[in-house]
């Protein structure tokens, strides 16, 4: 077992069990405003404090936990659900097809992504689901390109010209033997694209286009909190550590998984 | 170099700014909010807000105005602002003093943080430095940018007061005053991008390490600073230099969250304002921009690959 | 803070070594919103005139602090019996910026102007009832109306009526040329616009030398700003939840004024549950307006009907609805409602709409509805909540001043359709004695509150934060303006 592995899996699993517990349990209802104790420092009875409007920081927070992780679920789930099918068919087809997927990545590079996000949420309304849309259509590209490059060295190989040989229909091949050998790929990959992702909602959602109140999300929590930067900066302090510990589990968990399902790799490090 | 393979590529490139500007203008077009309430606000009669949309050329039939607007920019005119009334290439440039520096700052900062980390670590494999290094260009890469410009505001403006922690007064107000409102978005902008390619650079020196030349040339008695310096290091610097070419694009497009955060008059604050104001000129102008200067960027990434090997070029 | 103590340091050390040193004669303002252009005449947008108004462009007449008519480009006038005839006598001396002289040539050519068919001038209707403008000599205008019309020479001073020249009107908007004591410099797009002293002013010259307004629109970076001096002051400060620590400072002034903002929960009236009037008291009996208030900034007061409380013929109706959890639900559950039943508030960008959907919506919530809120620009709120009615339920800040008439138009957004409140206000309007006009206005004012189309909230603050020294700002905001040609600084 290596060191990553350890620490991402626990630290990915530790928020996820933050995510699962809020569900049923939140020191207080997240959205309860208390006006009369408003930005209160840490204490006893909020562990975190309050914000603005009086509410429990932590109870928000863990809130949070479950809000990104959905968007950046659905939109990892967006990605590879429509990249990879297009990225192995790309891959085993070849010609047309192949150049269209990828002159459309291409275009779907060079486009800014978060300022197209900006136009997704502007045209059909700010939101969670606009937010997963506008980050997964990123991913579709992305995954697209890594499955057709992994398919096409996978392809070289014996055992794929074996099956081909046997006559095999051409989506037979790609799903048993050529999927099952890019799955390490994938599956790094989808380390790294939740990571992204949870990056990216709490971006759109500084800006006020992710997660709507009163669902509390951590990037509205970041741009509140720099209102009140003067008199409560401990505000601005917390969400930003759930962020960049969920980012950094995943990471850690990402290249553990390299180092496990890849040795290949494994001489790099 | 094959020749083909370049105008094919070319060609690609140049129609997928095409369609780009296609997207862009749809987009804008069915964007919901007519730009000339907005405008003359609550008060507006009918007849008012149809003369302005006559004003702003709203009245004419949209592939009308897209050509119009397809054909100015090939010769070079952007346009002019609905909500401005000024040349849309004004706009663009004030707002890119601004952020073209800023992005400059923040490549230069993060290579110049990234290339040493990167190669110390590389030296000092599984080593106590490389641990922590690595260590520390993971928390890097996990921090979102925009947090770290607040923590870095928490620090130095309300802190220590020692830089602003917003606005931009200017070039005209000085160089030292209007660079010192930069430094601080330069930094939040560098420190995560400082993290990948500081992986990328440790990994790229690694390989070349293990390579026959660098062996060859350690056989030969060359020291292991030579041998890492002008070996390993140089030839490592072609992927390190793409990645660095890629991390400039995202930050020319990408700095609109730390302009939030900086309150700085850059691109990105341009764009976001522009779709609120209904401004659709400038939007679709500023899309077309950047997504022209990601795909010139993409363009020199692939040379730069086939210089480094030609296979590519025949693989494709 | 430590900036401070240097430079109070520094003036010591000047005040010990030479001549004291000339009074301060520049002025830097913050103001939230960058305005779209500069010219009043081609825009709605309150930025616009917040830059312009009294100090670049004026009109025949000028509106004052306390929001009462005054003399502007017409040094008098005088008001046929029937109304209808309105003789201005025009300054001699008066000149556009760019040496234009000002006669009633200019007069005809403006208002003209904003009536033609290709005008885009956002009050066109202020210029609707004229029926001609005439000039005897270029000294008089003679401006005759098709009916009277009581808040002509009101209208007449706001922005929308300044006065521009046929040579420079159509480059008014990057390049503004008016007749006012300051001089268009120069606009810093997306930074600030510069205005200097106009040496050949016709009236008296303003203290000020130049005058620079800075467009900041984060409240975080308008209170730092603030804080290191970069700026003299906001008239509209962005950042409430920092005056605690600046009305600690001697260094600054905290200056809490009123607006002309009625800022309501505007409600859908043809749309269910909004149709029936138990749901919309329930709505006012379950928002606590003094806990909204504090949640947003602590200023502003409480409003029981469509009227500033501080503005002549108010009548006090904060208390007709006031927070009773139990009797909203009863008035719910009266009406059908059943607990659990979502409501969509359409929430415009401005902090008072953001933030306190997030306080109505949790309010809301213990009464079992559910708010879910749905943020808009301006553009989408426009198009979909004023243009279309396409909506449950918005929060938004009535701005105008006197708009009781809002409710008595035949179509408007909210579908408030009262025949009784319609005759009601046909007969203020009408009424000529100002006794019998004030109690129809209390009359008007409680019709809305027996009705209530909406739920009134608050009176927004005017919230001015500027340095301690500066005299000559204005208090209240009767109209959207900075007018800065009586600011000075104390010696």
């Amino acid at each position: 077992m290596n060191r990553n592995l350890v620490i991402g899996g626990t630290v990915s699993l530790l928020v996820l069990a933050v995510a699962l517990v809020s569900l049923v349990w939140t020191p207080y209802p997240p959205t309860r405003i208390d006006i009369l104790h408003k930005l209160a420092a840490p204490s006893a009875q909020h562990v975190l404090g309050t914000d603005p409007f009086g509410r429990d920081v932590a109870s928000m927070i863990m809130e949070g936990t479950r809000n990104t992780l959905g968007v950046a679920i659905v939109a990892v789930l967006l990605g590879a659900g429509l990249g990879v099918p297009l990225g192995a068919l790309a891959a085993a087809r070849g010609g047309w097809f192949d150049a269209l997927v990828m002159r459309t990545a291409d275009l779907a590079f060079a486009f800014p992504a978060l300022l197209t996000a900006v136009m997704i949420t502007a045209i059909a309304g700010p939101g969670a689901v606009n937010a997963m849309i506008a980050i997964g259509i990123f991913n579709i590209p992305v995954f697209a390109r890594v499955t057709r490059g992994a398919a096409l060295s996978v392809q070289a190989r014996d055992f794929v010209t074996a099956a081909r040989a046997t006559g095999r229909s051409e989506a037979a091949i790609v799903w048993l033997h050529v999927l099952p050998n890019i799955a390490p790929v994938l599956i790094v990959q989808v380390t790294i694209q939740f990571a992204l992702g949870i990056i990216a909602d709490a971006g759109l959602s500084y800006v006020g286009l992710g997660t709507q109140p009163p669902a509390p999300s951590w990037g509205r929590m970041l741009n509140d909190a720099q209102t009140f930067i003067y008199r409560a900066p401990l505000l601005a302090v917390f969400p930003g550590l759930a962020i960049m510990l969920s980012v950094l589990g995943l990471n850690l968990l990402g290249d553990g998984l390299r180092d496990l399902l890849d040795p290949r790799l494994e001489s790099r490090r | 170099m094959n020749s083909a393979f370049l105008v094919r590529r070319l060609a690609g490139l140049l129609a997928t700014l095409f369609a780009a500007s296609v997207v862009v203008f749809t987009v804008m077009s069915v964007l919901p909010g007519d730009p000339a309430s907005l405008m003359l606000g609550t008060g507006a009669r009918e007849d008012t807000l149809a003369a302005m949309r006559h004003q702003m050329g709203l009245d004419r039939p949209a592939v009308w105005r897209y050509f119009g607007w397809i054909g100015g920019l090939l010769v070079g005119r952007l346009g002019t602002s609905y909500t401005y009334d000024v040349p849309v290439a004004e706009l663009v440039a004030a707002r890119a003093v601004v952020s073209l520096p800023l992005a400059v700052l923040a490549i230069l900062l993060s290579t110049a943080i990234a290339l040493p980390v990167g190669v110390t670590a590389a030296r000092f494999r599984g080593r106590v430095a490389d641990t922590l290094l690595m260590g520390a260009a993971q928390a890097g890469v996990a921090m979102p940018n925009f947090w770290l410009g607040l923590l870095l505001i928490l620090l130095f403006s309300v802190g220590l007061g020692w830089l602003p922690a917003s606005g931009f007064p200017g070039w005209e107000a000085g160089v030292w005053p209007a660079l010192r409102t930069l430094i601080l978005p330069a930094v939040a902008l560098a420190l995560p991008q400082a993290a990948i390619l500081a992986r990328v650079t440790r990994s790229a020196v690694l390989e070349t390490l293990g390579q026959d030349y660098v062996r060859t040339a350690r056989a030969k008695g060359v020291s292991e600073r030579v041998a890492l310096w002008r070996h390993a290091v140089r030839n490592a610097l072609i992927p390190v230099v793409t990645i660095i070419g890629l991390q400039f694009s995202f930050l020319m497009a990408g700095t609109v969250i730390i302009e939030n955060v900086f309150t700085l008059p850059g691109l990105g604050r341009l764009m976001f304002q522009s779709i609120a104001q209904r401004d659709l000129i400038v939007v679709q102008d500023l899309v077309v921009l950047l997504a022209g200067s990601v795909i010139v960027v993409n363009f020199l990434v692939d040379l730069a690959y086939m210089a480094l090997d030609p296979r590519i070029a025949a693989g494709r | 803070m430590a900036k401070h103590i240097g430079a109070s340091a520094f003036a010591i050390l000047l005040a010990l070594t030479g001549p004291a040193l000339a009074a301060k004669d520049t002025l830097s303002l913050g103001m939230v919103l960058e305005p779209p252009h500069l010219d009043p005449t081609a825009g709605a947008a309150a930025a616009i005139r917040e830059v312009v108004y009294a100090n670049i462009f004026e009109g025949l007449t000028r509106i004052d602090a306390k929001g009462e008519v005054q003399p502007g480009l017409a040094e008098s006038w005088t008001v046929s019996p029937d109304g209808l005839t309105y003789t201005f006598k025009l300054r001699a001396n008066a000149a556009f910026h760019d040496g234009t002289k000002f006669d009633c040539g200019i007069v005809k050519f403006s208002y003209e102007r904003a009536v033609a068919a290709d005008s885009v001038n956002a009050q066109k209707g202020f210029f609707e009832p004229i029926v001609s403008t005439a000039c005897p000599d270029p000294a008089t205008a003679v401006v005759t109306l098709k009916r009277p019309t009581g808040l002509f020479l009101f209208n007449m001073g706001m922005g929308d009526a300044a006065m521009v020249a046929p040579n420079t009107a159509a480059t008014n908007k990057a390049n503004p040329v008016g007749t006012g004591p300051f001089v268009f410099k120069r606009w810093v797009k997306g930074d600030r616009v510069e205005l200097e002293r106009n040496a050949s002013y016709w009236g008296k010259a303003p203290a000020l030398r130049a005058v620079t307004f800075r467009f900041i629109a984060d409240p975080s970076a308008a209170a730092a700003a603030v804080f290191a001096g970069d700026i003299d002051g906001f008239a509209n400060f962005p950042a409430p939840e920092t005056l605690d620590r600046l009305r600690g400072d001697k260094n600054f002034a905290v200056v809490i004024g009123t607006t002309e903002g009625k800022t309501i929960l505007a409600l859908n009236n043809t749309r269910k549950p909004f149709t029936d009037i138990r749901v919309r008291r329930a709505l006012a009996h379950a928002i606590d307006r003094k806990m909204l208030i504090e949640a947003l900034s602590g200023y502003g007061a409480p409003i029981g009907s469509h009227f500033i409380p501080t503005d002549p013929g108010a009548v006090d109706l904060v208390g007709v609805y006031p927070p009773d959890l139990a009797k909203a639900k009863a008035l719910l559950a009266e009406a059908g409602i059943a607990p659990g039943t979502e409501i969509t508030i359409k929430l415009p960008p401005p902090g008072y709409a953001r933030r306190g959907g997030e306080v109505i919506a949790a309010m809301l919530e213990q009464v079992g509805l559910r708010a879910k809120l749905v943020p808009v620009e301006w553009a989408q709120w426009l198009d979909q909540v004023f243009k279309n009615s396409d909506f449950d339920a918005t929060i938004i800040s009535h701005v105008e001043p006197h708009d009781l008439d809002i409710y008595a138009r035949d179509k408007y957004y909210f579908n408030y359709n009262s025949d009784a409140y319609r005759s009601l206000y046909k007969s203020y309007v009408e009424a000529t004695d100002p006794a019998k006009q004030l109690d129809l206005v209390g009359q008007l004012q409680r019709k809305l509150t027996d009705d209530l189309p909406n739920v009134f909230l608050y009176a927004l603050p005017k919230i001015g934060v500027w340095n301690a020294k500066l005299k000559g700002m204005w208090t209240n905001s009767p109209i959207a303006a900075n007018d800065v040609t009586g600011v000075s600084w104390a010696e």
